[in-house]
């Protein structure tokens, strides 16, 4: 995903200003950070990544590894987090955790991607049967709430990572699909794109370097908000004992695990739904902070 | 050990009795063991001998009050407030019976109390007398004469005879009925296991003998355990069953009750009501005048404990147990419930546990006495064989360096199995069966256990009870590796150890121990030699490890201070807390407790508030579609979906008894006296005169 795409309009071409080009570049991260939520949003994002990836290193002990004679013991100097119910490090398990939805997060998103931005092309340029398809499958797709049709084909193909990954790229590509589609109707009518098949352009050419770039600022927003969803119905269906294994720690099912402790220890509770809320609030800030910086009519 | 070396050395344990010694509480689950053993050399005679002594009658107190011909402690509430207030599973309502379904039964803790099984047990698990006065087995021990209790009536007025356990036992084997509980008698009753497969149902082994009174029941094997096994026989009304079908005692317009209580009230997701019977004319003399059985999400009940809207509950969550011992620890009982005992199990026919050193290798690495401590407290006890303590012929203590927790030891057999350090061996899936919270943390430490010590990756996967028993049951099965637990149906060793007979729901088969449970099964001589073939069998099964024994449950069950009498004295084994199989008429619990004076007043009031739909009829399945095919004339049901509220909310005055909260839904009562009863019925109304209590007296022999 090349910045400079964003950027190179025929118009500015036409115009022959080429120190355009990096200006606008600058100016989408100077509206980006005049932000303080987006920029909260970076951090805080930066952060879990941070984390996820450096997990071997800061979590004290391995995720599966368990105490069993230090079980249920409140946050304490040697336990930051304290321990859970088996008498593993609960702030361990936390960052293992948060490696995990985001594990999950990216590569459902990622499959997403490939599944919806494909088929938004496919429909959005040809039009005709091919738009025809696609919409109805959409719609299909559609006529299920994302939940219920993930905890469908779970019980289906059966939980663990690997699945529940699968699951929530399937259930999520029908945003990416539509939001192509839409852009490319209204992008392939554009004089540029009138222009370069007139000069003859084969229709994969132009699709991949006219008219994907130029929808690529609203796909970037939508694919950093639908992180969060990811992250979501991870934890919902791990909430809901369908998700992931034990002892592959996930924040969603840490969450069920303790609503029957909520009364004695707040621990366990607590720092896993603080995790999730964080997730979601970085990547949501974020999202926004991109698409507010991403938009020329802001300035 | 003969008798009087044993006397010695229970005296010397007795002796040196430390409390604060931490061994203290095996050594008085071993003393209780032994006890139990020798109870048990008692218990294979009742079978034969027919009568045990009739124990478990509530001792003469100082008479305060009287509550239905029944005499109240002093310390007692008045009668109108005898009110037991129970929870249940709102999502498992279907029947109170049962031979309807044992799994969708109402309330866990009491259902069954609408008629007598011809046996019950009391409160030291000894087979006593209920609708059977006495019983014989034949020479060969394969047929089996009850007498039956010719008082007993149900409230329509018809009495209960014969005829009643035969229809019972015909519906039972119906295949279009499709009973949950149809193995219980495979492989036992003459007939059973041909009418499941179409045969006609005549042709069950049980029948009326020379009188209405008098019950036949034939078994294919000399069956000494089978006055035991048929605990399970509440019958169900032959009348009613032909003339409502088998959910009649889900309405009651339609119940029909020969047990201590009859149904007056059943509102959907709300509550089902009972009240005392005043047509029992049984032996249980019930204190109690009113059970109210709440139904809630299994979740809420604690909340609900502590609100004092119910009296009793059992299996608090960890966390809850945690709250209870900080508020009110002297509310917490342990119980010893159906004997169920968690177990690790194998496909022993599949690698890599088809190698006996890698099956011994787990069964080394799990550290049982921790997870007892920190994890099960006061809900079990940890395990090394199959038979909990208490259970006849249990042999725990000589069995418990089998399966010891020795982490070299396990390492070791590892490494000979060829997976030195865990290398090599594949990552196993570690399957639950619906576990509850507590189970999740049980697995979660086992697995925890097998990874550090064994070095082998497990991940546990908490499964539907329907997928996980059909994977398990499934020839070959599909699962390699899980956890799961079972529990006692009648008290004989017999029952515990079919578990693992070959071609049973394990995959485990071993000719030998097969053959020593069978013999033994049906072995009619001197009752301590039974029991020493059973343990024999059971060492089999423990050495050969198909399944790694954790913990033998005892449930915690919370019972509030107001629910007071015998039942919470220690019993013989030391046991204080409600005795399985609960308030039921299997159980001699319902004579034995009563709701003290202090108890709050207006417990088991209906809701305020609320607008209670009635119970529908559950959608016809098998012979429950009889349902719909009523005979003219019989009462309509109410109609499903009617907003209508159907609740005959007191038996006096017994005149319309319903209410109508909507328009829509229109309820005629059924009440056998009710005046808008459809039918001119022919039967007499429920307020029979009494009959003299000396029919019972009589019968009841005064030998207590």
């Amino acid at each position: 995903m090349t910045a400079s795409g964003l950027t190179v309009t025929p118009e500015v071409e036409l115009a022959g200003v080429p120190a355009r080009e990096v200006s606008n570049r600058r100016r989408a991260v100077r509206r980006f950070f005049r932000q303080k939520l987006a920029v909260v949003g970076l951090a805080i994002t930066a952060g879990l990544v941070l984390v996820a990836l450096l997990a071997p290193l800061l979590a004290p002990t391995p995720y599966d590894f368990a105490d069993l004679s230090a079980a249920n013991r409140f946050p304490d100097r040697a336990y930051p987090f304290g321990t859970d119910a088996i008498g593993s490090d609960f702030l361990s398990r936390i960052i293992y955790g948060l490696r995990t939805s985001l594990l999950v997060a990216f590569s459902a998103v990622l499959i997403a991607c490939l599944v919806g931005v494909p088929l938004g092309l496919l429909a959005g340029l040809r039009g005709g049967v091919a738009d025809f398809l696609v919409l109805r499958l959409v719609e299909v797709m559609t006529a299920f709430p994302g939940i219920l049709f993930a905890i469908f084909l779970v019980s289906i193909i059966g939980g663990g990572l690997r699945n529940v990954i699968l699951v929530i790229g399937i259930t999520s590509w029908v945003t990416l699909c539509r939001l192509t589609r839409a852009q490319l109707l209204s992008l392939r009518e554009q004089e540029y794109v009138l222009a370069a098949r007139a000069l003859g352009v084969s229709e994969g050419r132009i699709a991949l370097r006219h008219l994907l770039p130029n929808a690529l600022a609203p796909l970037i927003v939508a694919i950093t908000l639908a992180i969060p969803t990811a992250i979501f119905t991870e934890a919902g269906l791990s909430f809901l004992g369908i998700g992931i294994n034990e002892p592959t720690p996930s924040l969603g099912k840490m969450v069920a695990d303790s609503a029957p402790y909520i009364r004695v220890y707040w621990h366990l509770g607590l720092f896993p739904t603080a995790a999730i809320a964080l997730a979601m609030l970085g990547f949501t800030f974020l999202g926004d902070g991109l698409r507010d910086a991403l938009d020329p009519r802001q300035d | 050990m003969s008798r009087s070396d044993e006397m010695a050395r229970l005296r010397e344990v007795a002796a040196a009795d430390d409390p604060h010694d931490p061994t203290l509480e095996y050594r008085r689950l071993a003393m209780l063991e032994q006890r139990l053993r020798r109870r048990s050399l008692l218990g294979g005679a009742f079978g034969l001998a027919g009568l045990a002594a009739l124990g478990g009658r509530v001792a003469a107190r100082p008479a305060a009050q009287e509550a239905g011909g029944v005499e109240l402690p002093a310390d007692a509430a008045p009668p109108e407030e005898q009110v037991f207030v129970m929870p249940s599973d709102a999502t498992v309502d279907k029947t109170p019976d049962f031979w309807e379904s044992v799994y969708e039964r109402v309330s866990e803790a009491s259902s069954d109390v609408f008629s007598d099984p011809l046996v019950r047990l009391n409160r030291n698990f000894e087979i006593i007398p209920a609708a059977a006065l006495e019983w014989a087995g034949s020479e060969d021990g394969k047929v089996w004469t009850f007498q039956l209790d010719p008082t007993l009536m149900w409230n329509d007025g018809t009495p209960v005879t014969a005829e009643d356990w035969v229809a019972t036992f015909r519906y039972g084997a119906d295949p279009s009925h499709a009973w949950d509980f149809t193995w219980y008698f495979q492989g036992v009753l003459r007939g059973w296991d041909e009418a499941l497969e179409g045969a006609p149902l005549e042709e069950i082994g049980v029948r009326q003998g020379a009188s209405p009174n008098e019950l036949v029941v034939e078994t294919v094997v000399a069956a000494p355990y089978l006055p035991a096994m048929l605990l399970y026989s509440p019958p169900l009304s032959a009348r009613a069953l032909a003339e409502y079908g088998p959910l009649y005692n889900s309405n009651p317009e339609t119940s029909v009750s020969a047990g201590p209580f009859q149904l007056v009230e059943w509102t959907t997701d709300q509550r089902v009501v009972y009240e005392k019977n005043p047509a029992y004319e049984g032996r249980l003399r019930v204190p109690v005048e009113r059970l109210v059985i709440k139904l809630a999400a299994k979740t809420a009940y604690f909340t609900m404990y502590q609100n004092d809207e119910i009296d009793y509950m059992q299996f608090p969550a960890p966390a809850e147990l945690q709250i209870a011992e900080a508020e009110f620890p002297e509310q917490i009982y342990s119980a010893v419930g159906d004997f169920r005992t968690f177990y690790l199990f194998f496909d022993v026919d599949q690698p890599p546990f088809d190698d006996l050193k890698v099956r011994q290798a787990f069964s080394h690495a799990v550290d049982r006495e921790t997870i007892k401590a920190q994890i099960l407290g006061p809900a079990g006890v940890a395990a090394f064989s199959w038979l909990a303590p208490g259970f006849p012929a249990a042999n725990g203590e000589a069995l418990s360096a089998v399966q010891a927790y020795d982490p070299e030891l396990a390492k070791r057999l590892l490494a000979e199995a060829g997976y030195p350090d865990g290398e090599g061996f594949p990552r196993q899936e570690l399957w639950l069966r619906n576990a509850a919270p507590l189970d999740q943390n049980v697995a979660n430490a086992i697995a925890a256990n097998l990874r550090q010590v064994l070095g082998i990756e497990v991940e546990v996967s908490n499964k539907d009870q329907k997928l996980f028993m059909d994977s398990l049951t499934a020839k070959p099965t599909q699962i390699p590796f899980g956890y799961v637990s079972y529990g006692m149906d009648f008290l004989d060793p017999f029952n515990m150890l079919s578990v693992w007979l070959g071609g049973g729901r394990h995959s485990w088969a071993n000719p030998d121990f097969d053959a020593k449970v069978t013999e033994a099964a049906s072995f009619t001589g001197d009752p301590a030699q039974r029991t020493a073939m059973f343990q024999d069998a059971e060492r089999v099964l423990v050495e050969d490890v198909p399944a790694v024994f954790v913990y033998h449950e005892t449930p915690v069950q919370l019972i509030k201070p107001w629910v007071k009498g015998v039942f919470l004295e220690p019993d013989e084994n030391g046991i204080q807390a409600m005795h399985w199989p609960g308030y039921n008429a299997m159980s001699t619990v319902p004579e034995e407790l009563y709701i003290g004076s202090e108890a709050p007043s207006g417990r088991g009031a209906a809701p305020r508030g609320a607008a209670p739909r009635p119970h529908p009829p559950p959608p016809g399945r098998g012979r429950g579609g009889r349902l719909e095919r009523r005979p003219s004339g019989a009462p309509p049901w109410p109609e499903p979906r009617g907003g209508g509220r159907c609740v005959v909310r007191e038996r006096a005055p017994r005149s319309r008894a319903w209410g109508r909260a909507g328009g829509e839904g229109r309820c005629r009562c059924a009440h056998s006296s009710c005046s808008t009863r459809a039918s001119s019925s022919s039967t007499p109304a429920r307020s029979a005169p009494a009959r003299g209590r000396w029919s019972r007296r009589t019968s009841g022999g005064s030998g207590s």
